[in-house]
């Protein structure tokens, strides 16, 4: 999916054909160290940041910056409170209903622990630049983030459809991402 | 993974960045042209009339008017926090109270910058603290512990409940990612770290959140570089404290520092670890030749005593080297003895030499050397002889009663002894492959999220640091004082013609009962 930056109409591939998924409303820019179209390094490999989509937790929101690798790899640079997580999809797996995490509780993935952080319900703000997936301003699901108890790795658990789709990754130093141009003196 | 154009990802090729403007709003109860910093601000409290803003999507909403209070804030809102070179301003401040009690309160404020996560600083009684977020876990419940009992997180720290409790929200200002409401109550429970490096953990539970965060407590002077303010009176000393560059979860020096202490502590081995080789390299040929004696075979086969030489001064070390130029492949057993006054023999000793060499499975091989050396400390000064005899046999011969190879003998005076050079060499190479193989253990452990340097690390790299020192002092005092000689085995003298024996076989001599020798294990048969 692609958001023209001029008219901000969104269109995405489907079924062989280009479609118009709308106007779209713009996001702000330069209140973030990323942006689209930053390019810079990241666990020693060059990367560009391609698009952008935020979501809404009902009091605050967050983004979700998607970037590709120079080896090809494609993923997500999560930005909550100007904290950095690299996630990648992960293995869906069977996992129980959303009504059953809470914030405090373990659970096991992938033969790995995990404590929930937050549970709560994501709405699409809006989204900017290149995008693997088609979104919709406006589009809501319940979410889970979870992190490792050593504070290393992190899990998000979106119920989007019948089996959740599942994001792993872990927390990123400040100093593991060097931006070719950083942000100075604001 | 499908192949990629490189050039996308060449440097330089990225757009440019987007300019950092703050947010403009026009307060909804009295018009005013404010600047929101932080564009993820929920509340914003207008600064003319107080009026508490909801900064909805669509449009701000009065909450209320907060009252005008003087807490005793020293920051305002707008200054500055000068932070591992980056520039955070002050965008909110809150104020808490505990117990209803206006005199326990805690004062708070949030450091923003656009680029780095926030920071928030908090005052009590004086004394502030650093802290900024963290996802290591506590192992049960934090807040269930009372002061002075412990606390594990799943990082492998130890934290010491410093204190716990309930704040009430008795003052907000400015502009805070959430909904903040004077009254809204917060649980905390703060820890120190159970190993003295000064780091705080704190977890506060809000609503349906719990948070936890890592801290430092600064020095009033540290605040004062800070923010370039002087902060006058009510200000504490703090306990001692690593300064604002040793604590950034945004900076990669940060992000060494639990390194830092082993890099230094490595640095400091590697330059004792070259103090002691060279050192040991000098005092290997340190002395005064004195003699320089070459026994032929057949003279070593009986005994042979030296003409005299001088040692030059009571407790000096001499080294004694024997050098058997042409034993190849070949071993030899030397029995020799210090003479004082023609009769006296104050020391005996003997040296088994070796030399074998090799090709084997087309890979040459060596063992032994051709020549061994003896320390000796000379508690007198004096004129000294060599009274030696030796036996030697080739390959894999096991026994000899004569000597097939000569013997050359050089006395030097007044020599150090290199061992103590030596064995510093080997513990300080030791100690240099632990704190390497340490830092690598502990960058990888840093790299993978936000560590602080650990109380285990500091102590690791001072004790390393400690025995570099120490060792090479002590290594240098013993070796400067004279010590790793042999001391006099017949300090008081045992008669040289008295000693003297015959054997059955007719000989005699001093070293009669050594004319046959051994030479067991390695050799040719040994090999490689």
């Amino acid at each position: 999916m692609a958001m023209c930056q001029y008219c901000s109409n969104a269109v995405y591939w489907d079924a062989g054909a280009i479609q118009s998924a709308g106007q779209q409303s713009s996001l702000p820019e330069g209140f973030s160290r990323l942006y689209r179209g930053a390019a810079g390094t990241l666990m020693q490999k060059r990367f560009v940041v391609l698009g952008r989509v935020r979501y809404s937790f009902g009091h605050g929101f967050w983004d979700e910056w998607f970037v590709e690798l120079e080896d090809g790899a494609k993923g997500w640079l999560t930005e909550d409170d100007h904290e950095l997580a690299l996630e990648f999809p992960a293995e869906k797996a069977q996992l129980p209903g959303f009504a059953s995490f809470a914030p405090g509780q373990s659970f096991q993935y992938a033969q790995s622990a995990f404590m929930v952080e937050e549970v709560g319900h994501a709405e699409c703000l809006g989204f900017e630049g290149t995008l693997p997936i088609v979104v919709q301003t406006g589009e809501r699901y319940p979410y889970v983030d979870a992190s490792s108890p050593d504070g290393q790795q992190t899990l998000g658990i979106e119920f989007d459809e019948q089996v959740p789709t599942v994001f792993r990754g872990r927390w990123l130093a400040h100093a593991e991402l060097r931006l070719d141009e950083e942000g100075g003196e604001w | 993974m499908s192949a990629v154009d490189p050039q996308r990802f060449a440097v330089g090729q990225g757009r440019s960045r987007p300019a950092y403007d703050a947010k403009g709003v026009q307060c909804a109860n009295c018009g005013a042209g404010l600047k929101v910093k932080d564009e993820r601000s929920e509340l914003v409290v207008c600064p003319y009339c107080s009026a508490h803003l909801e900064l909805s999507r669509t449009e701000l909403r009065v909450l209320g008017i907060g009252a005008k209070t003087d807490v005793g804030f020293q920051l305002e809102i707008g200054d500055s926090f000068r932070h591992q070179g980056a520039r955070y301003e002050v965008v909110a401040r809150l104020a808490f109270i505990e117990d209803g009690d206006p005199t326990e309160m805690t004062r708070q404020y949030f450091l923003y910058n656009p680029y780095a996560g926030p920071l928030w600083l908090s005052e009590y009684k004086g004394v502030f603290d650093l802290s900024t977020a963290s996802h290591v876990m506590p192992q049960g419940d934090p807040f269930a512990l009372s002061k002075g009992q412990t606390l594990a997180t799943y990082d492998g720290r130890a934290w010491i409940c410093a204190d716990q409790g309930e704040y009430e929200l008795h003052y907000v200002d400015g502009a805070l990612p959430w909904i903040a409401r004077a009254g809204d109550r917060v649980r905390y429970a703060e820890f120190v770290d159970q190993a003295s490096s000064g780091e705080r953990y704190e977890a506060t539970a809000y609503q349906n959140e719990r948070e936890y965060a890592r801290g430092w407590t600064l020095s009033a002077s540290q605040v004062e570089q800070a923010t370039g303010k002087s902060l006058g009176g009510g200000m504490q000393a703090a306990p001692p404290v690593a300064g604002p560059s040793d604590f950034d979860p945004s900076s990669k020096k940060a992000a060494m520092r639990g390194s830092t202490w082993l890099m230094i502590a490595a640095a400091v081995v590697a330059v004792a670890l070259v103090f002691h080789f060279i050192a040991g390299m000098v005092v290997k040929d340190s002395g005064n030749r004195v003699t320089r004696w070459k026994v032929p075979a057949s003279s070593l086969t009986g005994e042979s005593l030296s003409e005299p030489f001088g040692v030059s001064g009571g407790g000096n070390n001499i080294r004694i080297e024997l050098l058997a130029y042409d034993l190849d492949n070949a071993w030899m057993a030397v029995d020799a003895a210090l003479v004082k006054d023609e009769d006296k023999v104050l020391h005996v000793f003997d040296r088994d030499i070796s030399y074998y060499h090799g090709v084997e499975g087309g890979e040459s091989w060596s063992e032994g050397a051709n020549y061994e050396t003896a320390y000796v400390k000379m508690p007198e000064q004096g004129t000294y002889r060599m009274l030696l005899h030796g036996v030697s046999a080739r390959g894999n011969v096991e026994t000899a009663s004569q000597a097939l190879h000569d013997l050359t003998v050089e006395v030097y005076d007044g020599v150090y002894v290199p061992s103590f050079f030596r064995y510093g060499l080997f513990v300080g190479g030791a100690m240099l492959f632990a704190l390497i193989w340490g830092i690598a253990a502990v960058r990888k452990k840093e790299q993978s999220g936000f560590q602080m340097g650990s109380g285990f690390e500091r102590g690791a790299g001072i004790a390393a640091i400690a025995v570099a020192v120490l060792g090479t002092g002590t290594t240098t005092f013993a070796t400067v004082a004279g010590y790793g000689a042999d001391e006099l085995e017949h300090p008081g003298g045992v008669s040289l013609r008295q000693s003297s024996v015959s054997s059955g076989g007719g000989s005699s001599g001093f070293f009669v009962g050594y004319a046959t020798r051994s030479h067991l294990g390695g050799g040719l048969a040994g090999g490689k």
